[in-house]
């Protein structure tokens, strides 16, 4: 599905390069549940967000699905990222003056999707994930299992190939993590190709693969 | 999109309803003043825009020998003598007016002044007929206007009425009343009350006019010549009257003509001996718009700024549609598209505004009348939509490029580097504040001449003086003689002009050098009552028989003009009208009119009593309205028939003073309402910086930073800009309201380094309040508190 490979990333403080990424290749089949673990500051949301293309990389080649990225164009990647990958974050970032209606419609709207149509995937979605009796609520009035079931549900909204989740129960309690970590699972053996980074040795052990970090190296 | 998009504006409106409610108004009020601008400015250009065929309908001017400039009056005769002699002119019409008694029936007579004009008038303009009909072939006709018929004839039908205008024992012309025009707009540069034929014209002795009558001076001349191109050579062809008209008219010598169509008539200001009305001056027709761009600017920075230094509640929004797909393209045009919403409802609030104001600003200056017409206005609708447009890209282009830029994952990450005190948002305060500074300057400024024009020492008697115009000469010694036996007078005179009231401009020659002068025809105690201070010299003797044919007074202006100092001036010979005359005393300056016009040359010239047309009348200062009202009961019994015209001789002042304290409090306004825009924008972005240095705060009170430390910590960027900001400010405002006012006025008090340091202080003291707000809560907080949090 995608291939990292010979990835670097680096700031430069006065003469020092600091590496935030280095040399790390990865290579990712459909289908997969990777856990990316490691301590802080060791690079896992950095390389996240380079998955997620999110951020830049300064050296090396990455291919999603054949596109070479490091090639594309900041438009070209943006609406690569758009149709294929879903991401869910550890503080949610729902849109407060949206309700969980309109936050899970934002994506669909961005992809053009007709109104009726949109309706239709909503309420699927809403469906599913059994919160259509709080559709009309604002992000404010829900807890954090609910609001990153909602973030879940953007997510997978416009149908991504892979799901990119940085620390999604980092901000809740064991028993709604519990449930996060089921329902990724569940989409998992539906065929949903998922990267998270966690901390958790628990939550890694829902995923088929883990990869550990160490001063943005892959651990070997 | 659209509608989601909405959805969070309003939103996001509503959730921050004070900072709305504030962008709304601040907003309003520029775009308000922005349409005033635009619309007074068009109505200075819309002067006489609605006669149909003004493009080939052209006004004759006359240059006089000797004097600068072209003068707005045309020789009766040449009007239609040209229409004769020249090919081009299709018609040419006569226009004149004459003060005259107006009375209806047994009804209170009224002053009036009556226009006369040829039949053709109405078919050179557009004034239409509201009923009856607008032919003045007939020399028994008067057409009135709608307001003059209300005035004399109530509810009742005017068409078919009489109307006796008379003055005097040598006039009086009973006119029937067969047409009622519609009331002459406020932009016509031609305005009447009463029209009728040329022919029923008479001079003051009663006399009539003959057609080749070269003495008489018309109001106006019109000629209607359909192709343009002949204007210029008939002017040229014109000059064949020079010599005929030099021969009847030595005090007044014609050197030339021009001709100039009604737009360019109606595009003139400042036209000498002109009869017929003018646009606003320039100074009233660009100053508002000026005044109008900078509140504008300024709610533009405002909202631009506060914006700016908001935008972190906005980040994560923008970082989260950025990961679910949109463009920054879509982000820019959300950001403006929430400021299209408020300059929409800016806009719907403004011409609530400008409901009260325009009428507001109209009854502050005479013959101004602007109005906005919303619904069928298609330029002003124009204006508004493009408003609307600029509006919204300058207040919010830079908040949307500047928030919509950040990568969402610094952004998540929390690294954003956070501006608000950058240096564009410091210059964009900056220029708030030069804008404020300006405004204030203004404001002052204008209040101070208000103070100056009204103690001012106009250089002879002017508050306890009453006036009376007396045009029957005849009558003239039998109400002097009533008024004299009113205990409470303390001194009277007669005079043919009076200060203020109207003075002939004569050509003096003197030293080989000419020049235009002010020419006053005075009675013999006319100085001594007026109190004119003679500096050098005697006045007027009667018993010097000679004294009424040879000899002048003058002022220093002129002698200075001559370049003589007092004394050398006695016994000079001065050229005036053909006739040398001697000076026999040297007046110290007064002045002559309002104070819109400077201290200028005055000749005055001994007149005997049967050219007498006004009685001055001083008393104490406490007696003054018990002698005018005397002087009523005197003039009631003297003239029966005749309206009565007073004056209190310090009704001069009223009008520029008015004009000055109208424009003060349109400063004072403005300058309120820029304070508060930058005080808005200062406190957003003090906010901001105390909010990134919290933690910074926190740590140097730690550590013992005392509170004054604290002041300069968070005050540090901003002084400087300040400092400068007032400085361009003080020079803005200075420049301006000089300029503003060496327009206006031609006596007006400058501007004073005084003025200039209490509009430093006013903003500085605002600014100190509004920035030490927020300091003293920083300084008040809790540093333990403080450093948790992070």
């Amino acid at each position: 599905m995608l291939e990292l490979k010979g990835i670097y990333k680096w700031v430069n403080t006065g003469n020092n390069r600091v590496f935030l990424l280095k040399d790390v290749d990865l290579s990712v089949q459909p289908g997969e549940f990777i856990s990316i673990m490691g301590p802080s500051g060791s690079g896992k949301s950095t390389l996240l967000n380079v998955i997620g293309m999110l951020d830049t990389f300064d050296q090396g080649e990455y291919n999603f699905l054949h596109e070479p990225v490091h090639k594309l164009k900041e438009k070209q990647r943006s609406s690569l990222y758009k149709q294929y990958i879903g991401f869910v974050f550890q503080a949610y970032h729902l849109i407060d003056e949206l309700t969980v209606y309109e936050n899970i419609e934002t994506p669909l709207i961005y992809q053009d999707i007709k109104t009726s149509e949109r309706k239709a995937m909503v309420a699927d979605v809403l469906d599913r994930f059994q919160i259509v009796g709080k559709k009309d609520l604002f992000p404010t009035q829900l807890s954090g299992g609910q609001q990153q079931l909602v973030g879940i549900a953007r997510a997978l909204i416009a149908r991504p190939k892979l799901l990119l989740a940085d620390e999604p129960t980092g901000n809740l309690n064991s028993k709604q993590g519990e449930e996060i970590m089921g329902l990724f699972k569940q989409l998992n053996d539906e065929g949903m190709t998922i990267i998270q980074v966690t901390h958790s040795e628990k939550n890694a052990a829902y995923g088929s693969r883990i990869i550990n970090l160490l001063d943005g190296m892959v651990a070997r | 999109m659209f509608k989601s998009f909405s959805k969070i504006v309003l939103r996001n409106m509503w959730r921050y309803k004070g900072y709305t409610l504030l962008n709304v108004v601040g907003m309003a009020i520029g775009i308000a003043a922005m349409v005033w601008g635009y619309q007074t400015y068009r109505y200075s250009f819309s002067f006489d825009n609605f006669h149909k065929d003004r493009d080939n309908v052209y006004r004759g001017l006359t240059y006089k020998e000797g004097a600068d400039g072209v003068k707005g009056v045309f020789p009766m005769a040449a009007v239609k003598q040209a229409q004769n002699d020249f090919s081009g002119i299709e018609e040419a019409v006569r226009y004149l007016s004459r003060g005259l008694n107006v009375k209806y029936d047994k009804n209170e007579p009224f002053a009036e002044r009556a226009h006369f004009t040829d039949p053709a008038f109405f078919e050179l303009f557009n004034f239409p007929l509201v009923a009856g009909s607008g032919n003045i072939a007939d020399k028994n006709v008067v057409l009135i206007t709608e307001r003059t018929a209300k005035k004399y004839f109530g509810n009742e039908d005017p068409l078919g009425k009489p109307l006796i205008f008379y003055s005097g024992d040598s006039y009086a012309l009973p006119l029937t009343v067969t047409g009622v025009l519609k009331d002459v707009p406020v932009n016509s540069t031609i305005q009447f009350d009463f029209i009728t034929n040329f022919e029923n014209f008479l001079r003051g002795n009663g006399s009539r006019v003959a057609p080749d009558d070269w003495t008489l001076m018309m109001d106006a001349a019109f000629f209607k010549i359909p192709n343009p191109a002949d204007a210029q050579r008939l002017a040229k062809e014109f000059d064949k009257y020079i010599s005929v008209q030099q021969k009847a008219r030595e005090d007044w010598k014609a050197a030339g003509f021009k001709l100039i169509s009604l737009p360019e008539n109606a595009a003139m200001t400042n036209l000498s001996n002109n009869n017929l009305g003018e646009r606003i001056e320039d100074s009233a027709t660009y100053g508002p718009f000026v005044l109008a761009l900078l509140i504008f600017l300024s709610a533009c920075l405002n909202f631009s700024n506060t914006s700016v230094s908001r935008a972190n509640r906005r980040l994560k929004e923008m970082g989260m549609r950025k990961v679910m797909g949109s463009s920054q393209r879509q982000l820019i045009l959300q950001m403006l598209l929430e400021c299209g919403f408020v300059v929409v409802l800016a806009v719907l609030l403004s011409t609530l505004l400008n409901y009260w104001w325009l009428p507001a600003f109209n009854q502050m200056f005479n013959g101004v009348k602007v109005t906005a017409d919303y619904f069928n206005d298609m330029s002003l609708l124009l204006f508004m939509a493009v408003a609307v447009v600029i509006t919204t890209l300058l207040a919010g282009a830079y908040p949307a490029f500047y928030i919509s830029r950040f990568n969402p994952s610094t952004i998540f990450r929390g690294t954003v580097k956070f501006g608000g005190t950058n240096l564009f948002s410091r210059i964009m305060l900056g220029l708030q504040v030069s804008i404020a500074m300006i405004t204030v300057v203004a404001g002052i400024g204008f209040a101070r001449n208000a103070e100056f024009q009204k103690n001012y020492d106009y250089g002879y008697n002017i508050e306890n003086t009453i006036g009376v115009i007396v045009f029957d000469t005849t009558s003239f010694p039998a109400f002097k003689n009533e008024i004299a036996a009113i205990p409470q007078v303390t001194a009277l005179a007669g005079t043919r002009n009076h200060i203020g009231y109207g003075s002939r401009s004569v050509v003096a020659e003197a030293e080989g050098k000419k020049g235009e002068t002010n020419y006053l025809e005075i009675g013999n105690d006319y100085v001594k009552t007026m109190n004119l201070k003679i500096a050098e010299g005697r006045g007027f003797d009667t018993q010097m028989e000679g004294d009424y044919d040879h000899s002048i007074l003058i002022t220093q202006n002129l002698a200075a003009n001559y370049g003589w100092k007092d004394k050398e001036a006695l016994d000079k010979k001065i050229f005036i009208d053909s006739m040398h005359y001697s000076v026999i005393g040297i007046l110290k300056d007064f002045h002559l009119d309002q104070l819109f016009d400077p201290l200028e040359p005055v000749v005055l010239k001994l007149a005997k009593e049967n050219r007498y047309q006004f009685l001055v009348i001083q008393s104490k200062l406490s007696d003054l309205e018990t002698v005018y009202s005397k002087t009523r009961d005197a003039w009631k019994k003297v003239f029966p028939m005749k309206p009565f015209a007073g004056f209190y001789q310090n009704e001069i002042k009223a009008e520029a003073y008015q004009v000055t304290k109208s424009i003060a409090k349109i400063f004072t306004w403005f300058a309120i309402i820029s304070i508060l825009l930058t005080a808005t924008g200062l406190f957003a972005l003090v906010s901001l910086t105390v909010l990134k240095k919290t933690k910074e705060i926190a740590l140097r009170k730690v550590v013992g930073a005392k509170p004054r430390d604290i002041l300069v910590l968070i005050n540090r960027g901003y002084f400087w800009i300040f400092l400068l900001a007032s400085a361009i400010g003080c020079y803005g405002g200075y420049s301006l309201t000089r300029l503003l006012l060496d327009m206006i006025f031609g006596v007006n008090a400058g501007i004073e380094v005084s003025t200039l340091i209490r509009s430093a202080i006013v903003l500085f003291v605002i600014a100190g309040i509004t920035s030490g707000i927020k300091v003293w809560q920083a300084i008040r907080a809790n540093p333990a508190k403080n450093l948790r949090a992070e």
